[in-house]
């Protein structure tokens, strides 16, 4: 059952206590496949999932986690014409997933944790490893923005004398 | 390097550096080659003087939000830094407290510097054009600010020693301008950085003229000299003293021979090169002679003892074991030599210039402190179109600029202008790519495929264009001490007050009409530049041009702060002479650029570096 957007609902505590149901990394990784528009192959590339998986599960309770990844895993059971419907409406447009979801693309495309907004903290409570953060050097360097230039990250991955005199290599075709 | 962290003087000095930057290195590396003993004073810490101490400052670039000039160098609370992180305008009456400087306005001066060993060479770019002439004579040419002591023949050979000294990447041929010459048998001693592929793009649309106010003013994207490793020159291209055979061999990183020999293009050349191959002091003092030469770490300076005759006889400094040790942990040492020199920034040299003795010394002139200077930036912005196919952020941070605006008869009415054409995307101008994730993800609610779609449009399409601005010498903006803001160990800190009148006003408002026309040269239509200032912008300032309508201005901070303690030729209105010797203590030196009477465009390391030997000379004489 799609869970409908929770503009007018309580806080996690009216859930039941949710647990992470099997494989939460695949999970996680298809989920950050669909907001970031790299594919699961890419992002398994970087070699950062099982680092951003764990900064987000020490970051946010597990009722939490497991609210997120159950939405996903109840979309990805749709046919997939209905998948970016479903996803802004009941990810990113749900008042407790939707800036959950979007620190995860800013943690894919920066490497950088932002604190959750004020309004977000109030209805779920503050952690202490909730904090706006770079989670580490290779996160930093592995940051999916770089890659979507087509560029190296600044300060890292150089290029070599003289690269930057050369006419940029073409970037992939559009994402779809 | 020999450093002693904990450790004593050793022995007697022939001469006291206080500042282990650049210009005390320079003049380090000149004394002690001619077998003099040089202890050098540096408050900050040793980091970077072994090459896996310095990777630790690139590890801590990587984990900074944001990514700020002093973002890999940790905060030293023993011996702070402005860091300039968050820029505040100024209410009248409440000074900022909230950096390390004191800043009293009217107007933010919002530039930082370095307290540790190889100073702000730490995050400095690296471009080093000389002056142009006219530059050094801004009085009797244009009637404004005041004339040098010297002019460009004087400093030329000097500007010669210093690009090999520091290794400075360059064409001569590109620089010969506005009078600038070099030597026939001299080049510099690396090949220029080549232009990158968005400045060899913008070339073509750019080299020509433009049109402001039915004036037709030429323009066209130059290259820069930078103080980066690129390919070297043979060592005949020194000129005339020094044939040998065989290259000029680029300086690698500190503590290892296999890395920097070449700009890698990392494109982080502000805040860090993570190869060091941007030059930096430490490479200097590295190369310092060990039995001539202690480098005492951690230990700040905090007063000149004047003797008999006005002569200086001793340095008093107080060396703090770590940087969490309680202040009154820590004893003041005077140490005592022939000569004195004080490197240790124009804001610091003034600091401990006033704090010294009863009531400030070296200050007969009262133009110690004044005369504060920076090179006010102008940001313009723009999304090029799309077949120009940019390809932005990479390489060094510029590697061209527009040279045309440099001298002019203009500079009676307003600020002569050096004009960067940046590499890295709007960078200072909107912090990217941190601000387009926010504007993208939290603002637009962009996700998936979209949202990488529109980063591989936008972000190597931004173009900034900065103009450097010229600032003319107003005794008004001044470093104080004032005892209501002490810093650790007993010091002052700093006390700024700062405003940018209106002939450098002028220059702005010059530069955003030439932005207009360069960027509609390049064929960027108005609803592409996002060029725009409130008063809520960090440096805004009004401006109402003569005849014109007001309009909003605004700056942010080259990191270059000049004009403190400037030269001049006599001691009512000047605290040093040509030599940048003290016109009121006869064995004390004070270098750097606070020893500059005016600003002009030019970024002020390679002169200072020039003036800094020219010094070394004169202090050779006097120690016979």
């Amino acid at each position: 059952m799609i869970q409908e957007p929770a503009a007018d609902r309580a806080p996690s505590g009216d859930y039941p206590p949710l647990r992470i149901g099997p494989d939460p990394l695949a999970r996680f990784i298809s989920l950050s496949a669909a907001l970031t528009g790299f594919s699961q192959a890419e992002l398994q590339g970087t070699g950062m999932a099982q680092e951003y998986y764990t900064v987000m599960r020490s970051t946010l309770s597990e009722p939490l986690v497991g609210r997120l990844l159950l939405q996903w895993t109840l979309i990805e059971a749709l046919d997939a014409y209905l998948h970016d419907e479903y996803l802004t409406n009941t990810i990113l447009g749900d008042e407790t997933l939707g800036p959950m979801a979007r620190n995860l693309i800013t943690l894919w495309y920066l490497g950088q944790w932002w604190q959750l907004p004020v309004a977000w903290r109030q209805l779920h409570g503050a952690n202490a490893q909730d904090t706006t953060r770079v989670v580490s050097a290779q996160a930093y360097e592995e940051g999916l923005v770089w890659v979507a230039m087509g560029v190296h990250p600044q300060g890292a991955k150089q290029p070599g004398y003289g690269s930057w005199a050369l006419e940029p290599a073409p970037l992939p075709e559009k994402a779809t | 390097m020999t450093i002693h962290p904990g450790g004593q003087p050793d022995g007697e000095y022939d001469v006291i550096i206080i500042g282990g930057g650049v210009i005390g290195a320079l003049i380090a590396q000149k004394l002690t080659a001619q077998y003099k003993r040089v202890l050098i004073l540096e408050a900050g810490r040793a980091v970077g003087s072994t090459f896996p101490s310095y990777q630790s400052y690139v590890e801590n670039f990587y984990a900074s939000i944001p990514k700020t000039p002093n973002a890999p160098y940790p905060q030293n609370l023993k011996a702070p830094s402005p860091l300039a992180i968050d820029v505040h305008n100024i209410t009248p009456g409440t000074p900022d407290l909230s950096d390390y400087t004191v800043e009293t306005g009217p107007l933010p001066f919002g530039s930082t510097y370095q307290r540790a060993l190889g100073g702000t060479t730490l995050h400095w770019m690296g471009f080093c054009p000389r002056m142009v002439p006219n530059d050094f004579n801004l009085q009797s040419v244009y009637g404004r600010g005041v004339d040098w002591p010297i002019d460009y023949d004087d400093i030329k050979d000097y500007y010669c020693d210093a690009e090999w000294a520091i290794g400075v990447a360059g064409n001569k041929a590109d620089q010969e301008r506005f009078g600038i010459t070099f030597p026939d048998d001299y080049d510099y001693p690396m090949e220029r950085i080549p232009l990158s592929w968005s400045d060899q793009q913008l070339q073509r649309y750019i080299d020509g003229e433009v049109v402001i106010d039915g004036a037709e003013h030429p323009v066209e994207i130059s290259s820069l000299p930078h103080a980066r490793n690129s390919i070297p020159r043979p060592l005949a291209a020194r000129g005339g003293r020094a044939k040998q055979n065989g290259s000029y061999q680029p300086v690698p990183a500190v503590g290892t021979q296999n890395t920097g020999e070449r700009c890698e293009g990392n494109a982080s050349c502000i805040p860090i090169c993570p190869v060091q191959a941007k030059y930096s002091a430490l490479k200097t003092l590295n190369q310092l002679p060990e039995e001539r030469h202690t480098l005492l770490t951690q230990a700040v300076a905090t007063e000149l003892l004047v003797g008999e005759n006005g002569r200086i006889n001793g340095v008093v400094y107080k060396q703090y074991p770590n940087e969490s040790a309680l202040d009154f942990m820590v004893a003041p040492v005077t140490v005592k030599a022939t000569l004195y020199v004080l490197a240790a920034h124009a804001v610091e040299n003034a600091k401990l210039l006033l704090a010294s003795g009863a009531n400030g010394i070296a200050n007969s002139s009262d133009q110690v402190g004044r005369n504060l200077m920076d090179h006010p930036f102008f940001i313009t912005w723009a999304l090029a179109p799309r077949h120009l196919n940019l390809g932005q952020w990479r390489g060094p941070g510029a590697t061209s600029e527009i040279p045309n605006f440099r001298d002019g008869a203009f500079r009676r009415e307003r600020a002569a202008t050096r004009i960067d054409v940046g590499n890295w995307g709007w960078d200072v101008a909107t912090f990217p790519p941190d601000s387009n994730i926010n504007a993208f993800v939290y603002g637009q609610h962009l996700y998936g495929p979209a949202l990488r779609n529109l980063i591989a449009d936008e972000l190597p399409r931004q173009l900034r264009i900065g103009y450097v601005l010229e600032q003319l010498p107003e005794s008004t903006n001044r470093v104080t001490i004032d005892r209501h803001y002490m810093g650790p160990l007993g010091t002052y800190r700093p006390v700024l007050h700062y405003d940018i009148s209106d002939y450098t006003r002028a220059g702005m408002a010059f530069a955003w009409k030439l932005s207009d026309a360069i960027f509609d040269k390049i064929g960027i239509p108005q609803d592409q530049i996002f060029t725009q200032f409130d008063e809520n912008s960090t440096g805004y300032m009004p401006y109402t041009p003569p005849g014109g309508t007001p309009m909003s201005l605004a700056y942010i901070g080259s990191g270059h702060h000049i004009g403190t303690h400037r030269m001049g030729v006599q001691k009512s209105d000047s605290v040093v002479n040509r030599n940048m010797r003290s016109w009121d203590h006869e064995n004390l030196y004070i270098v750097g650029c606070g020893a500059f009477p005016t600003s002009a465009t030019s970024n002020p390391t390679l002169t200072a570096s020039a003036l800094a030997l020219m010094a070394a000379d004169d202090m050779l004489k006097q120690l016979g």
